[in-house]
């Protein structure tokens, strides 16, 4: 275990693992491979298949005053790099056991069996040529060792030639039935060859039960705890009606939101929070006043006004009928505020949206929203047909975004342009006529939905004369086929159409469509509508493959997916005990917003808490 | 006794040099005996040339073990000679019919063993020339010192035949009718070796005699353990209930073992929801959503259709995802139809702040059973175990 050599441990009894602390073999920045200091990989201890126990419970005494024997690995280089001269050394120890062992050694890459040479005259030490990138499995029976410890199996990652390298994240859910946060960290994947991750130490974590108090006593709330060594591993909780949570978190300081549930109780963020803290306090924070009012300043009543701070969300304020509101927030000095304000669906106005770090919440001071000027259109009488029938109860969507400014915030004498969203829904009556239903005069889409499923996306310019009648149009049957890296057709493949734009602003679901012989999809899309599709490959025979902004007519007759590799690994949770049927993800790093949060890849860990799936391969130089 | 040897020792070289050196040489015969003889008398010293001692012998197993056929032996001579002497060894092992006849070589081939070290070493042979199993086996162990002393030993070990050997396991995803069920037997025989091992299956429905298949499983050989052969079944039930599987192994001598595995079958239970995010708020309370999230079920555990699929499962297959959105003033919880999958993304800015909305997921394996709660319901079990559910709802507050 010095720098320089990665080291494995195998320790009696056959389904223990006790050399160091396995929890500790992934701590740190989850690096794979090129740290150039110890590599840990995944041990399979030699009799594993049939029961899994607790790691580390009744180890092996060999007579030697109780010590238990160990049977470790180490490899040399601990991050060996293929090439036609490249060799691995690997040297056993048979710790606190006595005598003289006979040792025979395998070596597996792909099932194949890999020559080796002997390195020490007594056969305790080998080396391999690794002229190909791989996981290569070593495996150590001990002739004449103690039972218990005298046969070990570890893979050891042999990186390809110019690997390229990218960041993902390692997302682990432990099933309800173990005790233990969500786990995550980034790790680095070197492409051109599967990548054993080794084990994962999952921490169980401490169970934790603050009060969530503000003055006057506890109050209910939403909690989202997030480790400070681990951002992404956010832990959520609800605080009952007395301020108390109970959660399980990793022992270690933590950023922490609190939204009460209460009137008058600002959110807030708490950082740096110890879980040894028993209380969570918040408060009203501060009172931040303003006024809604259209282009000519006459006050909007009913707009709903909040705040976020840094991703902290004010309380929520309804404008009365002289445009004020009132929000209970905490200011940050510097912080990124974006102030929203989402008017009455009937006034036909945009929502605002506008976004600053220059706004100075910090001194008494007065938020300003103020509308541009708009012309509004009514779309009553609108006829929604498909065919030239109408279509009784459709319902429509009309949305658009308002360049470049739909209005201004002001605050303390800065003022922000404010984009405008338009979301204005309706249904149309039996006779596929529209109610009265302002909308402002824009180059707008309507979303339309005939029925559960069936929808279109229909241009609608309120800027001329209004159409007498929306004609929708029907959906589009598309044929297009997912294929592998080598162009073989991926039957049982996924491909999700995400909805974008127009689609995206009407809240359109996301289809799910899988492929059948030959790799074949088909799918029936709105007309018009704008699609992400996201490819992904449940068996692993190739990498996601993403392809923007799509309409059913630019959708091509196939899509080949990238390489993919192989990351595999074995996961121990509490450092003894294997954690099976929990959920593995592998996510973006450099992604942002809700894309940060879908996964690439995602399987189920098995009964010996090993699990493989397959990711896009970074390639090589 | 031993003191008058060790006096004659001591004597030896003082009389029988000069004697040798030929002193007396020219004298006749006769009166060199007499003179000689006196001259002993006088001397008072009589030498008797030593008596060589016999040695003994016995046979000893190694490790003391009951003898099987094809068993490898090892036999030690313990030898001892009360005059230290070398001994040379003459084993001959013979194979024989019966163990009670062995001892007077009646019923027994010629040796199939001789060696000449002081171990012996051999395996147990199967049969005799008769093709008769072997019962017995005789081993003689001569051993003589270098002054030609012979010691003589006999051993009889009664040869047993090894029980064939049984291990028999069963695995499946799940005990549920329509799934495969595989059954492995290991089996070997010690002494006749596990291709002579006749195996027999047996499988016993229960009362309700339900259908069910039963075909081979083709399973690869252990390279390692040529010991024994593992064959596989797979059984498909038709019907639920207590069935059992009874193998049986046969050596070619009669000798069998039995083996049963119980295996009980119950109906396919509905999928259980076993990971959700986001967390799903209490009664009363509601999520605050303020940026686009991911809701989505990481897990379902269910005897066939889990999520994630398993790859390249033959059997196994996936979830099925239906998703559903209730908005404020929507007269009823609108489908979102083609979201079959095990996630949907939520953009609250599609919705007022303040709305509160109803997003549900229900699950279904390939039975496709309806989720028949109220649609009030924010959770449904539809099995016998209420932590098993089908139904999710989140309470999602707009923010």
């Amino acid at each position: 275990m010095t720098e320089g050599n990665g080291s494995i441990a195998g320790q009696g009894p056959r389904d223990t693992l006790a050399r160091g602390n396995p929890r500790g073999m992934t701590e740190g920045n989850g690096s794979i491979a090129g740290q150039g200091k110890v590599a840990l990989v995944a041990l399979v201890l030699a009799g594993c298949a049939g029961s899994v126990g607790d790691f580390g419970s009744g180890l092996s005494d060999a007579g030697n005053g109780g010590a238990p024997c160990q049977l470790s690995l180490i490899f040399d280089p601990p991050t060996p790099i293929a090439g036609p001269t490249a060799t691995v050394r690997v040297s056993s120890t048979l710790s606190h056991t006595p005598g003289v062992f006979g040792y025979n050694w395998s070596v597996l890459l792909n099932g194949a069996t890999i020559a080796v040479t002997p390195a020490q005259m007594d056969n305790s030490e080998i080396s391999f040529r690794t002229p190909t990138p791989g996981i290569y499995f070593v495996s150590l029976d001990v002739l004449g060792g103690p039972a218990f410890c005298s046969s070990v199996v570890s893979p050891i990652s042999v990186r390809a030639p110019g690997a390229q390298s990218e960041l993902f994240r390692l997302r682990v859910v432990p099933p309800q039935t173990v005790a233990a946060p969500l786990f995550e960290k980034s790790i680095v994947i070197d492409g051109g060859a599967s990548v054993d991750l080794g084990i994962v130490g999952i921490d169980r974590g401490i169970v934790v039960n603050p009060l969530v108090t503000m003055p006057g006593g506890g109050v209910p709330a939403y909690l989202q705890f997030a480790p400070n060594g681990a951002p992404g591993a956010v832990v959520e909780g609800f605080a009952d009606a007395s301020g108390y949570v109970v959660a399980r978190l990793l022992p270690q300081p933590h950023t922490v939101v609190i939204v009460p549930a209460v009137a008058g109780a600002a959110p807030r963020r708490i950082a740096n929070w110890s879980p040894s803290n028993s209380l969570l306090g918040v408060d009203a924070g501060s009172l931040l006043t303003g006024t809604v009012s259209d282009s000519a300043g006459a006050p909007l009543s009913g707009v709903a006004v909040q705040l976020t701070i840094d991703g902290v969300p004010s309380t929520l304020a309804m404008t009365a009928s002289d445009g004020s509101f009132a929000v209970h927030a905490v200011p940050v000095a510097g912080a990124t505020v974006i102030v929203e304000a989402t008017p009455p669906k009937a006034s036909g106005l945009p929502r605002l949206t506008a976004t600053s770090k220059a706004w100075n919440l910090g001194v008494p001071t007065s938020i300003q929203i103020q509308y541009k000027s708009f012309v509004l259109k009514d779309l009553a009488g609108i006829r929604v047909r498909r065919q030239t029938a109408p279509v009784a109860g459709a319902r429509v969507m009309v949305v658009g975004a308002l360049a470049p400014v739909a209005g201004t915030v002001a605050i303390g004498g800065t003022s922000v342009n404010a984009k405008g969203d338009v979301r204005i829904s309706a249904t149309a009556d039996p006779a596929g006529a529209l109610p009265s239903t302002l909308v402002p005069s824009a180059a707008l889409s309507a979303v339309v939905t005939v029925a559960d499923g069936d929808l279109a996306v229909v241009a609608l310019d309120t800027t001329a004369a209004l159409p007498a009648n929306l004609d929708v149009p029907a959906m589009q049957a598309i044929i297009t086929a997912m294929l592998s890296p080598t162009a073989a057709g991926l039957r049982g493949g996924v491909l999700d159409l995400v909805p974008t734009g127009d689609l995206a602003m009407a809240a359109a679901p996301t289809l799910h469509v899988t492929a059948g012989t030959s790799g074949a999809l088909t799918a029936v899309l709105a007309a018009g509508g704008h699609y992400d599709l996201r490819f992904h490959d449940p068996e692993g025979r190739a990498a996601p493959l993403t392809v923007a902004n799509r309409v059913a007519a630019t959708i091509a007759a196939n899509y080949r997916l990238p390489s993919a590799l192989r990351l595999q690994g074995r996961l121990v949770v509490g450092g003894t005990q294997v954690l099976s049927n929990a959920s593995v993800q592998i996510l973006c790093d450099a992604c942002t917003g809700i894309d940060r949060e879908k996964p690439i890849a995602e399987v189920a860990s098995d009964e010996n808490g090993a699990f493989g799936l397959a990711v896009p391969d970074p390639g090589t130089r | 006794m031993a003191v008058a040897i060790r006096a004659a020792r001591l004597f030896e070289a003082f009389v029988i040099r000069p004697l040798a050196a030929g002193r007396v040489v020219a004298a006749p015969w006769s009166v060199v005996r007499i003179v000689a003889s006196i001259a002993l008398l006088l001397t008072g010293c009589v030498f008797i040339d030593p008596i060589n001692q016999r040695p003994s012998i016995g046979i000893q197993q190694q490790t003391i073990r009951i003898v099987h056929r094809a068993d490898h032996i090892t036999l030690v001579a313990n030898y001892d000679d009360p005059e230290g002497r070398e001994g040379t060894y003459s084993w001959h092992v013979f194979p024989c019919a019966d163990p009670g006849d062995a001892g007077h070589a009646v019923g027994c081939d010629g040796a199939f063993y001789t060696g000449t070290q002081s171990i012996a070493e051999f395996d147990v042979p199967l049969v005799l020339d008769s093709a008769a199993p072997v019962q017995a086996i005789r081993v003689t162990l001569e051993a003589r010192d270098d002054r030609g002393a012979i010691a003589q030993g006999l051993e009889v070990y009664p040869v047993e035949n090894a029980l064939p050997t049984l291990e028999l396991r069963k695995s499946a995803h799940s005990y549920t009718v329509g799934a495969p069920i595989k059954l492995f037997a290991k089996y070997g025989d010690l002494d006749d070796g596990p291709a002579n091992v006749e195996l027999d299956w047996k499988v016993f429905s229960p009362n309700t005699q339900p259908a069910f298949t039963f075909t081979d499983l083709a399973v690869p050989q252990d390279a390692t353990d040529s010991a024994h052969i593992t064959a596989g079944k797979t059984l498909v039930t038709q019907g639920t209930g207590e069935w059992t599987v009874q193998v049986t192994t046969r050596d070619p001598l009669g000798a069998i073992a039995m083996q049963p595995v119980m295996i009980t079958v119950a109906a396919d239970q509905p999928p259980c929801l076993a990971q959700w995010q986001p967390i799903v708020p209490p009664n009363g309370a509601t999520l605050p959503v303020s940026d686009p999230t991911v809701f989505q079920v990481p897990l379902v555990n269910d005897d066939f259709d889990v999520y994630p699929p398993v790859p390249g499962d033959p059997v196994l297959g996936t979830t099925t995802f239906a998703w559903s959105i209730k908005t404020p003033g929507a007269p009823a919880r609108q489908p979102l139809t083609g979201a079959t999958g095990n996630s949907i993304d939520f953009d609250p800015s599609a919705f007022t702040p303040g709305d509160i909305v109803e997003l549900r997921v229900e699950i279904f394996d390939r039975t496709y059973t309806t989720v028949q709660c109220p649609d009030g319901d924010a959770v449904c079990s539809m099995g016998s175990n209420p932590g098993c559910i089908q139904r999710q709802t989140w309470r999602v507050e707009v923010r």
